[in-house]
C-alpha cells in the first residue's frame, strides 16, 4: 500500500521496542512535543471574590531569591493547591501569607500581599492578629503537650475574653467542624498525644478554627498520615471549604487533583500557571506544568 | 508501581498505530475488490476481521492496567482517552470493511448490475479520509484532523446520488433489486468509515489540543 509507507503506522516501519532505559533516554518526539496550546486562557471562576490577592511579590532569603514576581488572586472560600517540586518556593509563599517567616531574620519580601484589604507585609499588622484571621496546620501534626480540651480552647482564650460556657459551646463546635468531636466527646480532658495520627492533625485543624480564621494554610497535612486518617482530612477540607478560604502545599498531586478547585504550580521560585484543578490536570497551558503534573520530572 | 508510565504510553501508541494499519489494509482491500469484483480478496478481508477485533480487545485491556496503575493526568490522561475512543472506532472501520465483503461475494451470485460512479468515487474519497484521520493521528496533527472532518459532508453527498441511482434503478431493472440493495449497503457502509474516520480526526484534535469539537460544525 503506497500511502502506508509514508508514515510510521505499519508495523514494518515501527521502530524495534525499546526497553526502558532506551525510552527515558530519549522519549519519542510525539510523546515530549505534545501541548503547543493554542486556547484562550480558562479563568477558573470569575464571579468569585478575592481573598489574597498578590501582585509583583518578591522574597528573599538574605541575597537568595525563592520567590520571583507571583502574581495570584486566591479565591475566597475555595481550595487553593500549591505544587511543585522541592525548593520551588512554595512553602516560604505560604509562610509569608502568615507571616511565618518573621522569625527568620534574613527572610524579606516585596510587592503586594493583602488579605481582605489588610496589607500582610507592613509592619504595621499585627502579627498576633494576623495568625488569628490566617490558621496555619503543619505537616506533623503539632497539638500541645495538654489536654484535648486545652488545646481547642488556648486560641479563644489568647484572643477573647470568653465566658466558660461559651467557651465549652466553641470547643464543641470546632471539634465537630474538624470531624472529631464523636471520636473525643468523652475524654475531653485527656491529653492530646494520646490521640492517633490522624486524630491529632484534626485536633490542630479544630484548634486552628477555633479562633475563626478566615484563611487556612496548610502545608502537607497529610504527608505524616496512613491513606485512612488522609481520605478523612480530604473530607474535612472539602467540607471547611464552605466557610474558610484554604490553602494547600502538598507534593501529592493525586491529592491536589481531589481537594483544590484551583491549582498554582511553582517552579524555581516563579509561578508558572494556574488555572482551575480540572484543566491544570486535563490540559495545562504550560510545557513545565505538563512535565511535572505528568511525573517527567520534579 | 511496577510500571513506568513513559515505557507504556510509547507501548500502547505503538498498538493503536498498528492495528490502524491493518484497519487500513482491510479497507483498501475491500475497496480494490470493488472496483474489480475479486471474490477472492474480498474473502481475504471478510478473515481478516477476527484479528482486528482480538486487538481491540488487547489494547483495551492494555489501557485498563495503564488507568489503573499508573493514573496518567494531563496530555498522557488525554492520549489514554483518545486511544480507547479510536480503538473502538478501528474496530468498526474494520466491520464495516467485513460487511463490504460480504454484500460483494453476495453481489456475484446476483442479476449483474453496472456500479454507480458515485460509488466508486466516495469509495476514493472515505479511503483517502480515512489515510488521513490516521496520518494525522500517527503525526499528532490537529490541523489535518480539522481538514478531514470538513472532507466529510461531499461523502454525504455522494451517499445521497448512490441512493437516489437506487430509487431509479429498481424499477427499470427489478430483476437486479437483490444487487441493488447489495450496492445500497455498500454505500452505507462506505458513509459509515467516513463517518467514523472524521470521529479519529476529532479524537486527534482533543489529544493534541485537548478541546472538544465533538458535535460542532467543522470550522
Amino acid at each position: 500500500m503506497t500511502t502506508m509507507t509514508q508514515r510510521p503506522v505499519s508495523p514494518a516501519s515501527t521502530p524495534p521496542p525499546t526497553g526502558p532505559v532506551q525510552v527515558t533516554a530519549a522519549p519519542p518526539e510525539v510523546l515530549t512535543k505534545r501541548p503547543a496550546h493554542t486556547q484562550a486562557p480558562r479563568p477558573a471562576e470569575p464571579s468569585v471574590r478575592t481573598a489574597i490577592t498578590v501582585r509583583a511579590f518578591n522574597a528573599w532569603y538574605g541575597s537568595f531569591q525563592a520567590l520571583h514576581k507571583v502574581e495570584l488572586d486566591v479565591p475566597h472560600c475555595r481550595v487553593t493547591s500549591l505544587i511543585g517540586p522541592s525548593g520551588c518556593g512554595k512553602s516560604t509563599f505560604l509562610r509569608w501569607i502568615n507571616r511565618m517567616n518573621d522569625l527568620i531574620p534574613i527572610a524579606r519580601a516585596d510587592g503586594t500581599l493583602d488579605l481582605h484589604g489588610i496589607d500582610l507585609l507592613s509592619r504595621n499588622t499585627d502579627a498576633v492578629d494576623l495568625r488569628r484571621r490566617v490558621g496555619m496546620v503543619f505537616q506533623k501534626p503539632n497539638p500541645f503537650p495538654k489536654s484535648i480540651y486545652d488545646n481547642v480552647a488556648f486560641g479563644p482564650r489568647l484572643h477573647f475574653r470568653i465566658r466558660r460556657r461559651d467557651l465549652e459551646d466553641l470547643v464543641e463546635r470546632s471539634l465537630r467542624a474538624a470531624a472529631l468531636w464523636d471520636e473525643v466527646k468523652d475524654r475531653l480532658k485527656s491529653s492530646a498525644l494520646g490521640l492517633s495520627g490522624g486524630q491529632q492533625q484534626r485536633l490542630c485543624i479544630a484548634r486552628a478554627i477555633a479562633v475563626g480564621p478566615e484563611v487556612v494554610l496548610m502545608d502537607e497535612p497529610c504527608s505524616a498520615l496512613d491513606p485512612k486518617s488522609t481520605a478523612r482530612i480530604e473530607d474535612l477540607i472539602r467540607e471547611l471549604r464552605k466557610d474558610y478560604t484554604i490553602v494547600i502545599v502538598t507534593h501529592n498531586m493525586q491529592q491536589a487533583a481531589r481537594v483544590s478547585d484551583l491549582t498554582s504550580f511553582f517552579f524555581e521560585g516563579r509561578l508558572i500557571e494556574t488555572g482551575a484543578t480540572a484543566d491544570i490536570f486535563t490540559n495545562p497551558r504550560n510545557k513545565q506544568t505538563e512535565d511535572y503534573v505528568t511525573g517527567r520530572f520534579g | 508501581m511496577g510500571m513506568n508510565l513513559v515505557t507504556e504510553l510509547v507501548e500502547v501508541r505503538r498498538s493503536i498505530l498498528s492495528m490502524a494499519a491493518i484497519v487500513e489494509q482491510q479497507i483498501d482491500r475491500a475497496i480494490t475488490a470493488l472496483r474489480s469484483m475479486d471474490i477472492a480478496l474480498a474473502r481475504l478481508v471478510k478473515a481478516g476481521d477476527d484479528e482486528i477485533n482480538n486487538l481491540e480487545i488487547e489494547i483495551e485491556n492494555e489501557c485498563l492496567r495503564i488507568f489503573a496503575l499508573t493514573h496518567p493526568v494531563a496530555g498522557d490522561l488525554r492520549f489514554m482517552m483518545a486511544v480507547l475512543r479510536i480503538n473502538s472506532n478501528l474496530e468498526r472501520i474494520g466491520d464495516k470493511a467485513k460487511s463490504i465483503a460480504k454484500r460483494i461475494i453476495d453481489l456475484v451470485d446476483c442479476a449483474p448490475v453496472r456500479l454507480p460512479p458515485a460509488l466508486i468515487e466516495m469509495a476514493g474519497k472515505t479511503r483517502t479520509m480515512l489515510g488521513d484521520a490516521l496520518t494525522a493521528l500517527a503525526n499528532e496533527d490537529a490541523d489535518l484532523g480539522r481538514r478531514v472532518r470538513v472532507s466529510d459532508d461531499p461523502v454525504d453527498a455522494l451517499q445521497r446520488e448512490v441512493f437516489n441511482w437506487g430509487h431509479r434503478e429498481i424499477p427499470a431493472h427489478v430483476e437486479a433489486t437483490h444487487a441493488v440493495i447489495d450496492v445500497l449497503s455498500i454505500g452505507r457502509a462506505l458513509e459509515r468509515v467516513a463517518d467514523l474516520s472524521a470521529a479519529i480526526a476529532e479524537d486527534v484534535i482533543f489529544l493534541v489540543e485537548g478541546s472538544i469539537v465533538r458535535h460542532q460544525p467543522p470550522e
